[in-house]
């Protein structure tokens, strides 16, 4: 995922900010880590580069 | 849900492209037709990337869909049409390229859609319609693909569209193999 897509991501469902934790990256790109919205509690993993933004009743 | 099919059939989708060239040049011709290239654009829906000519973004539910996508599309997102994982304007385009037929509420995903377009920015709907041979045609065709859409008239979509605060600018017919009312493409303003 481009770190520059963290400009205009948030939650999928209070659109609200989201915190940003990296696990594995490159210079422009986030490889593994996670998005997360303190206000609903909700997790979204970064795997393989594709931020996984489903809200989790349609994982 | 229907991105459940594309996830066990991605590969076998994005081989309809390969296998009707004609008919996918002229589908990005009428796009082309149409298409204001200005900012940054989104497309819903993305599914292999077929159309990344016209976006900078895609979005789309199946993962299997988006690792084919992320060799053609330069960014990719997992995410719900329309529940969209972004903030209020921060696009100049959205497009639904053959998607509003594959949504449970596609309703929905043009307010979202609305939402996350800049003031003046517009929607780009192709689509083919159900008031056209062709559409005719695929709703009563017995495959996996399209037994999972629900296609809609002219009318319906430009009423979807306008319901949902959209303004019609322009729209642009295209010959695919029946008529010359095959394919339809609309563009409209965030009014």
């Amino acid at each position: 995922m481009r770190k520059k897509l963290m400009e205009i991501l948030c939650c999928p469902l209070c659109k609200g900010d989201l915190e940003l934790e990296i696990d594995e990256e490159t210079e422009e790109e986030i490889i593994t880590g996670k998005l997360i919205c303190e206000k609903c509690d909700i997790i979204y993993p970064i795997e393989e580069g594709i931020p996984n933004m489903l809200p989790p009743e349609l994982r | 849900m229907t991105w459940r099919l594309f996830e066990k059939l991605a590969e076998r989708y994005d081989g309809w492209y390969d296998r009707n060239q004609e008919k996918y040049a002229v589908e990005v011709e009428c796009l082309r037709g149409i298409f204001r290239n200005k900012g940054i654009s989104l497309e819903v829906g993305v599914g292999t990337g077929r159309f990344a000519e016209f976006c900078h973004v895609g979005i789309d539910a199946s993962l299997a869909a988006l690792k084919i996508a992320r060799k053609r599309v330069q960014v990719v997102v997992r995410g719900d049409a329309c529940n969209l994982p972004f903030k209020e304007q921060s696009f100049d385009s959205v497009l639904f390229i053959f998607t509003l037929c594959f949504l449970e509420s596609p309703e929905k995903a043009l307010k979202e859609a609305w939402r996350v377009l800049k003031k003046d920015g517009a929607v780009y709907v192709l689509a083919i319609p159900l008031d056209s041979p062709l559409g005719q045609k695929y709703s009563k065709t017995d495959s996996l693909f399209y037994r999972a859409a629900r296609f809609f008239t002219f009318e319906e979509l430009k009423s979807m569209l306008e319901r949902n605060g959209f303004r019609i600018d322009e729209v642009k017919c295209g010959f695919i193999e029946l008529s010359d009312r095959d394919l339809i493409c609309i563009s409209a303003s965030k009014d």
